[in-house]
Parts: structure tokens; sequence; C-alpha cells
């Protein structure tokens, strides 16, 4: 008699779970409803020109993707210009040839390569492929930037830099 | 012993209880955030009620014909639990919408097409909008034939009355917010009825719409209207209706057995005490400091026609919401909310109708002079409405001693009901007599 | 619940108990009613969205040749390929011009130019939406717009 449940307990426990089971459904609602809409595929995708636009050593800046295109050493990379670190938006310094970041002073290479400061990473970087002759970057997928001590794409400094002047 | 004494005594709480869950429930931390001791006893399931918060909308105990549905319906409470979900759903919908004439057009497609239950989440609010106006509604006709508007209960009908107003300005405010066609006319003809009231008319639509035709500036204050104005104002009264409602002593007590004889058979097995636990009526409860002086559930009646609120009351009200939310949610994924064109104001749809609960009133003003139909009967109406409690000083609250007022409501009620069912159902292009089998001309 | 007497309260009579009970059955039914409710929607959800989606392309792109064919065509011809104006049903321009760029040029017009603005913001006719719908139209141009590298002088007589 005492192992036995009652109908009531029964009941009871049957009532927390579907409780439960309410509650999910309900989170799961919110958090569908409220999860931020994708682009779709139109305008995901940016035309930036041909290769032989961007000279060996450049950087070039695209405000409608708010990313760089960098040409380091004949090879292309499409930067995103948000610092890995808060999200500051990291400058291209023409005298060292280098992304240095006013903010905190992350300081990373023509190739978003992590140099120093306190940046967890390299710049996160786009898709970019070759169509019909032209550079398109995809902007629908932000790939994390390459790990800090990543020297794949080196590019020493160039000149002083930007960073601590005053 | 006080109150505070009670609920930091050790006593009873869960002393009996083996394992990890008794250690759980005996612990500090559990203790400090459920207060109360979870027994099954009369003196444990008093506390409960006496020192839960959400609990503390209903009293300890209640009549026992407070648990038949038979009696309200609970047609006040599924009221309360449609907009409940009215703002639920219509906080969602916040997240998305725009009230502007250039995006609010296109955030309904976007519920459509882009955010996850987007429709789903449209429809339930539109639906609950629509079933509200509705309940209200009948929530209103069941208690006039309870009679339960009498003495002392007068003013909460009058709240009430303002209550139904309130939810037709919600249902109105909310039709024009999706901007199509639908929207716009059903306003527009709506609103242009404001202009028959002699000279205050015209100034008062223009404020109403803020501007001398529907546009920008009428759609972002039927939004300021609808999702701050009037969810606080109908907050704060229903908040009243509510607590009078309970002050009250819930349902209204027959004066005698007449139109329910359930009474006669019901009262005399629950009057049998045999069941009862003696001490419990002794005053214990009372002792304990629960209720410390006369009140609802010191009145004096028979011992046995009270019982626990916590769980009867609260079972039955939560399994009444979760019916309610499961018929709204049903209608959701089954019909989507209707979305016409974008709204232009250059052309006009056929037929241009109110909304369905206008309808009756455009049915109307087919009929008669604008300012008899338009202004004067509903305003008649309206105003005998709230002072029917004042003009029926008739105590009786059976149907057999109160032929009169009974007769005169019917008269009313069925009048109303034929012209909002013609004005929604058999009228087509330019007002024509067309049945519903014949085309169905019905937009909601 | 241990904490639940095994049997129903001695206090309260047995119907009452009864009927309690039957009410906690219906409440679960009506939540796993809730339950089955939201994973039908979410099953549902995705065709409702592709044919809402399809439905809404369609509509907005014959709304929008129409309003093309009233508005625009006299300049940059009737079926896109350019007049006084620029060839819209260019390869070039689709594809290197964005849906909100399209809006901006077709809302703001392009000064220094006979495009003018049309949007009603800017002392224009249309409605954002009309806008759109005029884009979805070329938009749904792209897949057979011919190369056409001249696109920015159309195909002006003189």
């Amino acid at each position: 008699m005492k192992n036995e449940p009652s109908r009531r307990q029964v009941l009871r426990a049957g009532w927390k779970l579907g409780g439960g089971l309410l509650a999910g459904a309900a989170g799961y609602t919110a958090y569908e409803a409220l999860s931020p809409l994708s682009t779709g595929a139109v305008g995901g995708r940016i035309e930036v020109g041909t290769p032989e636009n961007f000279a060996s050593g450049s950087s070039t800046y695209f405000a409608e993707g708010r990313f760089y295109v960098v040409n380091a050493g004949d090879h292309y990379f499409a930067l995103s210009q948000k610092c890995p670190h808060l999200g500051c938006k990291v400058p291209f310094c023409e005298s060292s040839g280098r992304f240095e970041c006013a903010c905190h002073g992350s300081v990373f290479d023509l190739a978003g390569e992590y140099v120093q400061g306190p940046s967890p990473r390299g710049m996160d970087r786009y898709f970019m492929k070759v169509d019909g002759g032209n550079l398109v970057v995809d902007t629908g997928v932000l790939v994390a930037g390459p790990d800090r001590g990543t020297k794949t794409n080196f590019t020493p400094a160039k000149g002083p830099s930007c960073l601590g002047k005053g | 012993m006080s109150d505070q004494d009670v609920l930091e005594s050790n006593e009873g709480v869960g002393v009996d209880e083996p394992g990890l869950s008794g250690r759980l429930h005996r612990s500090q931390v559990w203790r400090s955030m459920f207060r109360h001791p979870q027994q099954d006893t009369p003196r444990g399931r008093a506390l409960q009620g006496f020192s839960n918060f959400f609990l503390h909308v209903y009293p300890v105990k209640i009549p026992r014909r407070v648990l038949r549905n038979r009696y309200s319906w609970r047609l006040g409470f599924i009221s309360g639990v449609l907009f409940l979900i009215l703002l639920i759903t219509g906080l969602y919908l916040m997240f998305v919408y725009t009230p502007s004439v250039g995006a609010a057009y296109g955030d309904m497609q976007r519920l459509k097409t882009g955010v996850g239950f987007g429709q789903l989440i449209r429809n339930v609010h539109r639906w609950s909008a629509h079933l509200m106006v509705l309940v209200v509604f009948l929530h209103m006709v069941r208690v006039f034939y309870a009679g339960a508007y009498k003495h002392p209960r007068e003013f909460n009908w009058v709240f009430g009355i303002m209550l139904l107003l309130l939810t037709l300005a919600f249902s109105f405010t909310g039709y024009l917010l999706p901007w199509d066609q639908l929207a716009y006319w059903a306003v527009t003809v709506g609103t242009n009825l404001v202009k028959y009231v002699p000279l205050i008319g015209n100034p008062t639509q223009n404020l109403l719409i803020g501007g001398d035709q529907i546009g920008q500036s009428t759609l972002l204050r039927f939004y300021a209207l609808h999702v701050a104005v009037l969810p606080a104002a109908l907050v704060m009264i229903l908040g009243i209706h509510i607590w009078r409602v309970r002050k009250d002593g819930f349902a209204v007590r027959r004066s005698n057995v007449g139109a329910f004889e359930e009474d006669a058979v019901a009262q005399p097995a629950a009057a049998a005490p045999a069941h009862a636990a003696p001490e419990l009526y002794g005053g214990r409860v009372r002792l304990l400091g629960v209720v410390d002086r006369e009140s609802i559930t010191a009145e004096a009646r028979p011992v046995d026609d009270t019982v626990f609120t916590w769980p009867h009351l609260v079972v039955r009200h939560v399994v009444v919401a979760l019916g309610t939310a499961a018929v709204v949610l049903a209608l959701g994924v089954a019909f989507s909310a209707p979305l016409r064109g974008l709204a232009n104001p250059n052309v006009t749809p056929e037929p241009a109708k109110a909304p369905w609960y206008f309808a009756g009133l455009q049915e109307l003003l087919s009929r008669f002079d604008p300012l008899v139909a338009g202004i004067l009967i509903p305003a008649a109406a309206v105003m005998a409405f709230v002072f029917l409690p004042y003009l029926d000083r008739n105590p009786a609250t059976e149907a057999r001693n109160r032929k009169v007022a009974v007769t005169l409501f019917s008269i009313l009620l069925s009048l109303a009901v034929v012209l909002t069912v013609v004005g929604t159902f058999f009228r087509g292009p330019g007002w024509q007599w067309i049945p519903p089998w014949d085309h169905w001309y019905v937009e909601l | 619940m241990p904490r639940d007497a095994p049997t129903p309260p001695p206090f309260e009579p047995v119907a009452l108990q009864r009927s309690l009970e039957r009410y906690m059955v219906w409440g679960l039914v009506f939540m796993l009613a809730l339950v089955a409710g939201f994973v039908a929607y979410r099953v549902r959800e995705p065709g409702l969205r592709k044919e809402a989606l399809r439905s809404q392309t369609a509509s907005y792109t014959a709304v929008g040749r129409t309003l093309y064919r009233a508005s625009c065509a006299e300049c940059h011809g009737k079926r896109a390929e350019g007049g006084s104006g620029p060839t819209l049903n260019a390869k070039e321009f689709l594809k290197a011009t964005t849906d909100a760029q399209m809006q901006l040029l077709i809302s703001g017009g392009v000064s220094g130019s006979d495009m003018p603005a049309w949007n009603l913001d800017y002392g224009g006719t249309m409605t954002d939406e009309q806008v759109r719908q005029i884009v979805t139209f070329l938009r749904g141009l792209e897949p057979n717009a011919p190369s056409v590298p001249g696109w920015r002088k159309g195909k002006a007589p003189g």
C-alpha cells in the first residue's frame, strides 16, 4: 500500500511533466520567434572587382560589406573590420602596412594574423572566390580568424606603427 | 503565535519525508523560496494560500458553489485568460512590427515568410482578440441573467461595461495595424461614424486619426493606444474588477431555491458533517492568524459550504486556462489571419465593412439617420447598461421574479444579435442583401 | 510526491476528490494538446513559409511589372532593354546591385541625371511597397538577363 502510487500522485507527476513540456515548447517558440532573420540569398554576395585591382601589400575598404580586401603577397583575403577582441572597427595603418586597433592596441599583419595585443585571434574573414574574373565576397558566413601564433602569410611591418604616438 | 512564527517553525516541513527530496525540502534555500509547508492538511492548505503571492488573488476558502461551472460558465475568467494570451502574443509582435506606413505591411509579410512561428503568433493574437470581444460580451449577458449586478455589485457591473468598451477599443485600434486594405477601410468606415456627433464630432475624429484622413499619424496614434494606453487602463480596471469580485464573495448567493434547483439537492448532502474534521471549523484556522478578523471565510453559513481554494478552484482555473489556450492555438494552426493587399486610399474594396462587432451598427446606419443610428442608439444603449443596476431596484435574482428586466434585456439582446448577424453575414457590395450561402463576404 | 498522503485527505468528501482528479486529467489532455499544436505548426511551417514567399514574390512581380510599364518603361524600355535611361535587364547591373541599393536608387533618384525620386518621402508618387514591387520585378529578370557591358548608356537614339 505504501509502494503503490495513488492516482493523485500519478496525476501530480503528470502535471509536472506536462508543464515542463509546455515550458519547453514555449521556450523553443520564443527562441525561434526572436532569432534574427536570415538575410536571404540576395545581398549576401558582393563583387569587389578583378584581382589586378589590388596591388600587393595594399588594403581596400568596402563600406557596403564592412570588410577590407587585402593582397598579402598574392594571397587575397576579405577581412571583417570588426576586431575579435571587443568589436571596434580596426583601421588600416598605411605607414606600417598593418591593421592596428586604436581601441585596445591589438595589431594584425596584412593578412589579418595576430601580432600583438589583447585580441584572442587574428581578424575574422569572409569567403571569397573568383567568379567570371571578378573577386566575389560572400558576407553570409564569417570565418573565425587564425589562432594566435599563426604565421602562414606573415608580413613584417614596413614602417612605424600608428599607435602610441601621443 | 504569529503568522511569521508559523511560517518559520520547522513543524510539518517534510519531517517524515525520507531521502534526498526530504533533505531538499527541509533545506534553508528551498524554504526561503517556498515559505509554506506543503502539507495536505487543512492547516497546510490554508497556509499555502496565505503565504503565496499568486494565490493571494483568491481567498483561502470559497463557497462550494463557486466550483460549479454552470454558474458563470467561467466566462469572466476566460476573458482574463484571453487577455493574458493577447499580452504575450502582442509582446512577440512588438519585436517585429514597426508602426510606419512604409514598413507595417512589409512586417506583416515578414511574419509570414521569415519570423519563426511568426504567422502562428499573429493568428493566435487575432483569433484571441475576436474571441475576447465575444467572451466579454457573453460574460456580461451571463451576469445579467444571473442577476449578479445587484447590490452590492452595482459598480462592479459599471466597471464591467468599461472593460467591454476597452476591449472593443483594443480590437478596433489593433485592426488598423496590419495596414492592409481590410484594416484601412474597416477603420475608415469605423472612424467616420464619429463625425456624425453634432458639434464635437469632427474635432473628435480629427483627434482620433490625427488629421482629416487616415495616414501615418493615425497608425502611430492607434499603435500608441493599442500597446500603451489601453493595456494600462485595462489592467488597472481589471484589477479593481477582480478585487471586487473577491470581496463580494464570488458567485451570487441564492436567497432561496429557485432557478437553480440543484441547490436543493446538493445542499443537504453537503451539509452532512460526517467527513469534516471538527477542529478545523472550531476556529483553528483563524487562531493561526490566517484570517485575523471576520471575513468571507468566517461568514455565518453552513459549515460545509466552503472548500479550499487550493487546490480545488486553482486547478479548475488552470484547466480552463489550458483549454482556452488549446482552443486558440488550434484556431491559429488551422486558420491564417487574413492579409489583403497594401492599404490603398484610392481603391475602396467592396464591400467596405466595419469589424463584425460594429456590423450591427453599420446595419442600423443603413436604415436610419446617421445621427440616430450612429450616435443616439449606441449612446443610449451604453447609458442604459451603465445605469441598469441603479434603475433595477428589484432585489430578486431569480428569472421568475424579475420578468420585466429579463424580457426587456432579452429583446434588446436579440435585436443586437440579429443586427450583427445580418450586418456580418447577409450584406455584400453596396450593402445589398446577399445571403452567405450565395456569396461569402465575411472577413475577420 | 512523498508529502501526499497515499489516500485522499480525510477532511474532504470523496466526491470532491474525484472531481478534482477528473479536472487534473483534463488538464493533462490540454497540456498535451498544446504541445502537439506547437509541434504541428513547426512541422507545417517550412512549407507554409515557402508557399507564402512564392505567392508574395509572384504577386509583387505582377504588380511591379504593371508599375514598371506605367512609370519606368518610357526611359528604360518596355522590356527594360534600355532607352534614354540605362539598360536594367543587364547581367552586369543586376548582379552588382543589391535589392536595398535598387530600392534607394528608385526612391531617391539619381541627381544630375533624368532619373527622378519616386518615393513619396522624396516628393515622388510611390510608396515603399510599390518601389519594393518594382525591385522584385527587376530581380525576377536576373536569371535570363543578357550581358550588356555598356548598360549604363542605355540605347539612346542620339
